[in-house]
């Protein structure tokens, strides 16, 4: 602990040194094209006696700049090696070492790639050659290396290698593309040619007794042939994942790369099938959820970076806004800053994303596990050249169409004002000086009756009202073109015993509502260092985000229900552009003569606002982590890692002295003293200033050995390790008064001191400023896992994770809980019997079982307490109760068993992967509703258990692949469903309550009333469970008749993504689909009038509303219950009823992408590149079909709300330099 | 190197192999249950917790009144709208009765106090015991008022069959609500506060805690609502021994919003206001006709015109005083109210002038100097007339009279048939009418059956 206590932190272990080659070796194929290896030294000299090839191999690699990609298990029936060479070429040194090893190598772009010899049925092999040598006088064979677009092709390696390959002799084609090997006795030999950017040839040769020419023609190398290998970390240590038994997937870099969005949602939406972006809502979910609650249930799987779990568990990070009353850590989402808030990673920096989706995967992972693992890696360097990029990304879009705002028009919305007018529900404002302003359409109303104008003339004026739309001001003067700038430079490479990445990002995202900015800045600086002849490795990771965004809700609050919002008659500006300013808390009159009287302006105009009403959310993260490695024998590593994380969230609420909300505050605190004549302030002038501040401090200190042992056919490998973990959080509050801008004072008030209030009374301003809101967690953890193989075809493993957590009050017993995995896997393709398998030439079966769990967050043993808390009035130190006692408290836990195919065919053209699976989640913990004659109105139960099941396939084939087309092709599809089992949740409560459960019902369920057509005073009704209808005013308890309408999450969804490349261009287009799911149209908003009890300003305006019960005989067509008559019942039942659940599957056109990359021939001019890729990407291309008939897109079914609407055609540009 | 390695590696495990302690400290901010300061800190929670008491019963009172279709009327709250115009039910199945939940919670929080507090750690007994005591005038306050808005008003004879309100006295959730009788309710109610009082200080540290005082003033009520008019005047008065501090409203006749807040204000007993923020309440005309509006502060002071009243809705003339200082209605016992349960105990005892004497002493201090004169009773029934409008007056505007007008019943003449036009439609409430119970939410029958509605 002394450790922890001075704040230091242990080194961790890298990856042991093969595991770091292999590592950038994935780099190398990974990421964007390596050309050209003629700066790297082509000749070897070696001089080694016994030594192990893994030595060799690292002394070729550090000569060569090769990188060498092999398993470890492929090295462990490799013989020592003796070799003395001087300045021979790499080839031939490479075919020396390999000469009596079990192993083939071949070159894969600038990589090694080694595999076993009886496994090589990727590849294409050196075949030997019929005996038939004969005697006879050599020859010369020379030839020609060509592209097949006839370009010549130099610095090609060519072996010419008798059939018994007991001699090889090795050239380089010269710039012409010429080689030549003199005195080549006649006989039958092969030529190998090989080359960094191209495909391996192997061409079979006769030499008989003249001197033999060939030409030769080799196609450029394509994606599909390098993916050799593929590597995945899940946090702890990285597995190929031809030995994985678990379901996991990695994404790489290049993937990501792929759709330069500047939203990291965006860019995997529809890539990985079971994985579910939810890009409306920033949620991204594994495997549907294991809660009970759709909403509220733990569904978020675990995210971690660079093996520890991030400090912010959100991968779209979106700043909050609720600074102004309360506990600062509990922010709600405000959706004015758009739609492209980028995560606290900059996704350039992302090499790969690993999804853990099983419990064989995740369970590693142990209680955090239950609902996935996304594991982030971020780049590091690989030894060589340095290599420089720069990736600038642009994209722009409009804001949504107001065409497809359903709102009722101008003078519709005069019509319900008449409604409401007739009914008397607006009090004459020249009653009393302390009247509300009411709207310019209510005022004429006023002026009617009191007879100030004829009802002609008020007619004739509100016809004029009703035909203004401020639709087109709005968006000229509130809106704007959302732009996104994103500027990527990143320095990388490595020299013998180190290697280093350096980035910087700066992006720049301003959304469609005026004065909203967001700025990231993310400095990322990874390195690794090798001592004692690398004995010891040592990582550092450095990654630094600041992010900045300024949020004005003037924009939204104009377009929403409530005081500042604009009727759809109110304009902006009048005709000559002059902003109207409006009274909203008195008339126009009485606040003019406040305003004489010295008060301070008292209207408001949205325009303004933009400038004054500023909310500036500054976020910065610091990550740092160390790791050490040290080799202890040759199968024995241990790693130590420490990782500490800070964060700073600053947000800062300037109410300038000129915001509306300032003045009026300052004004309603104001009063006129008859006697001294001068005015009397309660707060002093000046802005008003709330600063909130919430840091996060997060240690993770871990010690892991690792086992790595192979012995004849067998191949063990084993972790251990233990790890512990805080995570802390701080917040304070504080507000300030008469605030000065320019010199940043402000004045000191005592808040519990009372003022006179301008309409009478006083007031105090009793902050809820004083607190400081902390917590701590802790975790401790042991783990093991254990992976054995044998003979490469049969792998089991195994997992344990014992998780203990400062949860309170929770017994030991109860608080930790030993988790589990085993798995098992067959690669059936390396079966004998399974050789002569055309078109299949890969299968390997999967099955998994185990459990993970969810700690107990929510519900605790013991009655809980919060403390340092403070009345407001008496000032005395007052605690609450947080949570009150479940004395059956237990753990959550997920058992998943997972069954899986992978199998690939025709050499790789199609490859697939089936995963099934089932899981069973017990003791899920639910706020369970609680009669509140106990005291409180929910309880956290170890409520019930929840059952789902699930297929997953991914099917990837390139139908075409010609000398210069290639098209690709990429299909998921997930389907996931689950019920509650449970009989304490019977389905008999009669009434729909949000986020209810119902046994043998998923959990997402959707109910709906039975709707029975509106009574005779326009108000809903319902069947009950008899089948008679029922009055919403009857209030009796008989039980309403309640259908079960669907799953309220996609069951069926996936993606479907094409790639056709033509020479250097790329298209790829990507369709995204979701089915078999519902969503409730929400066409009557909360402004409703009178659900509330509150008429004043804005009042819902939804198009629905137009179409309401207005009189009897109306309910023979009007489904929208009436104003006169509105109650409580009427309006939830109508918003509940059955006709407003729609049919939500749809399929969505998402991005379509054209990328560009310059030919190499271009490239080698300009000389000072090494790629230069253009992309042009158009996203949210709109849905291709929809399941309902009224033309909602389910995902934004809202539709009377502009916020809501769907996103406008987005156009993304990018450009990719390389140096 | 190796021994460098070696060292490494153990650093590691034994850094990482921690003990179990490293997991067993507490979160800041919140822990389990622990300290006596914490379950004092529970009835620190005036704001949000102890000081709650009842809404609906301020709407449902017949002070309350506007014509009908007046703009306040109209845009009433739907469930504020079924308490003014006493329908069977106010609250959907599925809404949470705010009365009724508020004072759950409270006696939830209290039981948690009663039952735990004296095995708690850190304080001395006599803090264990203060909490202790505080707890259980806090659970007696709340059941009176469940008792009083939810059964039916205390009727001797019927008492010990009337069907009161479930009983809780454990922190738990599954315990049985059968409702207790009202007899029950009342026997739990005394006993608690008679538990409490010899523990507590005369006169409180904030208004917002029990004393002495408050527990007299109580019981004080508890019995006039129990019709035992010797012990309610006594304790009335055991209370006015300990604080008997009037305001004299002619120091804030000129100057109304120098008016002492909550925890200043002299002739506070026990701070409990009313369960929610009420713009304006307004006022029926009959009440408006009882006053002397020229000379009676409490008419010039806390009442003024609907028009002048921000964000009121109503012209009439409405409920000011909760304004002035904008600190909510206060409805827990005061230093005048104790005065005319005493004047009234005395009245029906049959002593006039004492009766008389009482009410004068306080009027004194309610008009203006020059406007005041005293009032006489000839017999004690007309000095009975005269506390009862008395009371009406010096306790408006707080749902006082919901209360009397239930407990009036019982006495000849007092209580009329109240009408109120709504939406053009008229609703009536006879005495002896049903709707004087507030109907048990529906929710709560449908989560525990056991619980018996009232007649509707």
């Amino acid at each position: 602990m002394q450790l922890q206590a001075n704040g230091k932190i242990l080194p961790y272990p890298l990856q042991k040194t093969l595991l770091m080659m292999k590592f950038t070796a994935l780099l190398v194929l990974a990421t964007c094209l390596q050309l050209q290896a003629k700066t790297y030294a082509q000749t070897i000299t070696l001089n080694v006696k016994n030594s192990p090839l893994e030595f060799v191999l690292a002394q070729l690699k550090k000569q060569s700049g090769y990188q060498f990609f092999y398993k470890d298990a492929a090295l462990r029936n490799a013989k020592p090696v003796t070799l003395e060479v001087s300045n021979r070429p790499f080839e031939e040194v490479l075919n020396l070492c390999f000469k009596d090893q079990p192993l083939n190598w071949s070159i894969v772009k600038k990589t090694v790639v080694i595999v076993e010899k009886e496994k090589d049925n990727s590849m294409v092999r050196v075949d030997t050659v019929p005996q038939s040598q004969a005697t006879g006088v050599p020859q010369t064979v020379s030839g020609t290396l060509l592209e097949n677009t006839g370009k010549p092709i130099h610095d090609a390696a060519v072996a010419l290698a008798t059939a018994t390959q007991s001699d090889i002799r090795y050239t380089r084609t010269n710039e012409q593309g010429v080689f030549s090997f003199s005195e080549v006795p006649p006989g039958s030999y092969i030529i190998v040619v090989t080359h960094v950017t191209y495909n391996r040839v192997d061409r079979k040769i006769k030499v008989t007794n003249a001197p033999v020419s060939v030409h030769i023609s080799m196609a450029p190398f394509t994606d599909e042939q390098k993916e050799v290998e593929v590597v995945m970390n899940n946090g702890y240590q990285s597995k190929s994942k031809a030995t994985q038994t678990g379901a996991a997937n990695v994404i790489t870099a290049k993937e990501i790369e792929a759709s330069p969005s500047t939203n990291i949602m965006e860019r995997l939406e529809g890539k990985e099938p079971g994985v579910l972006f939810d890009l409306r809502n920033n949620r991204i979910q594994i495997r549907g959820t294991n809660g009970l609650s759709a909403t509220t249930g733990l569904v978020a799987p675990l995210v971690v970076i660079d093996g520890f779990p991030a400090i912010d568990q959100n991968l779209t990070n979106i700043p909050s806004a609720s600074v102004d009353k309360g506990n600062p850590l509990t922010g709600k989402v405000i959706p004015a800053t758009g739609n492209a808030i980028l995560s606290t990673i900059n996704p350039n920096d992302i090499e790969s994303i690993t999804f853990l989706k099983d419990a064989a995967a995740a369970a590693i992972w142990g209680s955090m596990a239950a609902n996935g693992v996304i594991v982030i890696e971020t780049k590091r360097g690989r030894r060589g050249m340095p290599q420089v990029n720069l990736n600038t990304t642009w994209s722009v879009s409009n804001p949504a169409n107001f065409k497809n705002l359903k709102t009722m028009s101008g003078a519709e919305y005069i019509d319900l004002e008449k409604e409401l007018f007739n009914l008397n529900m607006y009090a004459d404002p020249i009653t009393s000086w302390k009247s509300q302003e009411v709207s310019d359409a209510i005022n004429t109303m006023f002026r009617a009756s009191r007879g100030e104008i004829t009802s002609a003339q008020r007619d004739s004026m509100l016809d004029v009202l009703g035909n203004r739309n401020n639709h087109g001001q709005i968006k000229n003067y509130l809106l704007q073109r959302a732009v996104t700038q994103q500027y990527n430079l990143s320095l990388s490479g490595g020299g013998d015993n180190s290697t280093y990445y350096l980035s910087g990002n700066y992006t720049r995202n301003v959304p469609v509502y005026k004065s909203n900015v967001n700025q990231n800045y993310y400095i990322t600086s990874n390195t690794t260092n090798d001592f004692f002849k690398r004995r010891l490795t040592i990582g550092t990771n450095l990654n630094y985000t600041y992010a900045q965004s300024q949020i004005n809700t003037a924009a939204i609050n104009a377009m929403s229900v409530g005081n500042t919002g604009l009727r759809p008659y109110e304009m902006l500006v009048d005709d000559n552009g002059v902003p109207i300013q409006r009274s909203i808390d008195f008339t126009k009159s009485v606040t003019d003569s406040f305003t004489r009287m010295g008060y301070l302006p008292w209207t408001y105009n949205p325009i303004d606002e933009l400038k004054y009403n500023n909310f500036i959310d500054t976020k910065s993260t610091v990550r740092m982590r160390l790791s050490g490695k040290g080799v202890l024998t040759d199968w024995l590593t241990v790693e130590v890692s420490g990782q500490l994380q800070r964060s700073n969230d600053q947000q800062d609420n300037l109410q300038n002295k000129d915001s509306y909300l300032t003045r009026e505050t300052l004004n309603m605190a104001t009063t006129y003293n008859t006697t001294t004549k001068k005015l009397v302030y309660g707060i002093p002038l000046g802005g008003i200033y709330q600063l909130s501040n919430i840091r996060g401090e997060d240690y993770g200190l871990r010690g892991q050995f690792n086992i790595n042992k192979s012995f004849k056919e067998h191949h063990l490998n084993v972790i251990a390790g233990s790890e512990i973990r805080q995570s802390k959080v701080t917040g304070t509050q504080q507000t300030m008064y008469g605030y000065d801008d320019d010199l940043g004072t402000s004045v000191v008030v005592n808040p519990g001191v009372a003022y006179n209030v301008l309409t009478g009374g006083t007031n105090t301003l009793h902050n809820f400023d004083n607190g400081i809101y902390r917590s701590i967690r802790r975790y401790l953890s042991y783990y093991g896992m254990l992976d054995y193989g044998w003979k490469n075809k049969y792998f089991i493993s195994g997992s344990l994770r014992y998780d203990d957590a400062n949860i309170v009050g929770v017994d030991r017993r109860h608080r930790a809980q030993p988790l589990w995995s085993v798995g098992s896997r067959w690669n059936v393709s390396s079966e004998p019997f399974m050789q002569n398998t055309y078109p299949l030439n890969r299968l390997s079966l999967r099955a998994t079982y185990g459990v993970g769990g969810n700690a107990p967050n929510g519900g605790q043993n013991y009655t809980t307490v919060n403390i340092g808390l403070t009345d407001p009035y008496t000032l005395l130190p007052y605690t609450s109760i947080g949570a009150a006692a479940n004395p059956m408290l237990g753990w959550e836990t997920t058992k998943t068993a997972n069954f899986g195919v992978d199998a690939g065919f025709f050499n790789e053209r199609i490859s697939l992967t089936v995963d099934v699976y089932k899981k069973l989640t017990e003791n899920i913990l639910y706020s369970i509703p609680v009669n509140a004659t106990y005291g409180v109105t929910f309880l956290q139960l170890n409520a019930a258990s929840l059952k789902s099941h699930g297929v997953e396939v991914s099917l990837t084939a390139v139908p075409v692949k010609t000398q210069n087309w290639r098209w690709s092709t990429n299909f998921n599809f997930a389907f996931n469903t689950n019920k509650v089992t449970d009989n304490r949740f019977p389905n008999n409560t009669g009434s729909i309550a949000p986020n209810m459960i119902y046994n043998n019902y998923p959990n997402d369920n959707v109910w709906a009333y039975a709707w029975a057509g509106l009574d005779s005073v326009g108000q809903t009704q319902v069947f009950d469970s008899t089948g008679k209808k029922l009055n919403s005013t009857a209030g009796n308890t008989s039980k309403k008749q309640m259908k079960y309408m669907g799953r309220s999450t996609p069951p069926y969804f996936g993606g479907f993504t094409n790639t056709i490349q033509y020479k250097n261009f790329t298209l790829t287009a990507r369709i995204t689909y979701y089915l078999g799911y519902v969503v409730r149209k929400i066409d009557i908003n909360s402004g409703y009038p009178n659900s509330n009890g509150v008429l004043s300003g804005m009042l819902d305006n939804s198009e629905a509303l137009a179409h309401r019960w207005r009189q009897a005989g109306d309910e023979a067509t009007a489904k929208v219950p009436g104003i006169a008559h509105i109650n409580f019942n009427s309006l939830d039942w109508y918003k509940s009823a059955d006709f407003n659940v729609l049919n939500a599957g749809n399929i969505r056109f998402q991005q379509l992408t054209l990328g560009y990359s310059l030919p190499q021939t271009v490239i080698k001019k300009i000389n000072a590149f090494k790629s230069i890729t253009a992309n042009a990407t158009i996203s949210n291309l709109g849905i291709i079909w929809r399941a309902n008939k009224e033309g909602i897109d389910p995902d934004y079914a809202n539709t009377s709300n502009f916020t809501n609407l769907p996103p406008s055609v987005n156009y993304t540009f990018n450009l990719n330099f390389s140096f | 190197m190796k021994q460098l390695l070696y060292t490494i590696s153990a650093l590691a495990i034994f850094a990482t192999t921690a003990c179990r302690k490293y997991v067993e400290i507490s979160p800041v901010n919140v822990r389990e249950l622990k300290y006596t300061k914490d379950y004092q800190g529970l009835l620190y929670n005036s704001f949000q917790l102890t000081e709650k008491n009842y809404l609906y019963p301020v709407y449902a009172s017949d002070e309350v009144w506007t014509a009908d279709g007046a703009v306040w009327q109209n845009n009433l709250n739907i469930n504020a709208g079924y308490a003014y115009c006493w329908l069977p039910k106010i609250w959907s199945e599925t809404q949470e009765d705010q009365d009724w939940a508020s004072q759950y919670t409270l006696i939830y929080n209290t039981n948690i106090i009663v039952n735990e507090v004296m095995s708690s750690e850190g304080g001395t007994d006599a803090d264990k015991i203060k909490a202790y005591s505080e707890a259980l005038v806090h659970r007696a306050y709340a059941y009176y008022t469940l008792v009083n808005m939810y059964a039916k008003q205390y009727d001797p004879a019927t008492a010990t069959t009337d069907p009161g309100v479930p009983v809780v006295l454990q922190a738990n959730f599954t315990s049985s609500l059968k409702r207790v009788t009202v007899a029950g309710v009342y026997d739990q109610i005394i006993n608690d506060l008679q538990t409490a009082l010899p523990n507590l200080s005369p006169t409180p540290e904030v208004i917002t805690n029990p004393s002495k005082a408050a527990v007299y003033a109580i019981l004080s009520r508890v019995y006039l609502n129990q019709r035992d008019f010797i012990k309610a005047g006594s304790y009335a008065d055991s209370a006015l021994q300990l604080k008997n501090t009037l305001v004299d409203l002619n120091a804030y006749a000129t100057n109304p919003t120098a008016y002492p807040a909550k925890l200043n204000d002299p002739e506070n007993i026990f701070s409990k206001t009313v369960n929610g923020f009420l713009t304006g309440v307004p006022l029926s005309n009959d009440l408006v006709n009882l006053f002397d509006q020229t000379n009676d502060l409490r008419y010039t002071l806390f009442t003024k015109a609907g028009a002048d009243i921000p964000a009121s809705n109503f012209t009439n003339r409405g409920y000011y005083k909760h304004r002035l200082v904008n600190q909510g209605i206060y409805v827990g016992p005061k230093v005048p109210e104790m005065m005319l349960i005493k004047a009234e105990c005395e009245a029906r005892a049959g002593n006039t002038s004492s009766s008389v004497a009482i009410l004068n002493a306080l009027r004194r201090k309610r008009f203006t100097t020059a406007g005041y004169t005293d009032l006489t009773a000839t017999d004690p029934q007309q000095a009975l007339q005269l506390v009862i409008t008395e009371r009406r007056k010096e306790l408006m505007g707080t749902g006082a009279r919901w209360f009397d007008q239930r407990r009036l019943q019982k006495d000849n003449g007092f209580i009329s048939t109240v009408n109120r036009l709504f939406k053009g439609v008229t609703y009536t409430l006879a005495p002896g009418s049903n709707e004087y119970t507030f109907a048990i939410a529906d929710k709560y029958i449908l989560l525990n059956p056991e619980i018996e509605q009232n007649p509707r």
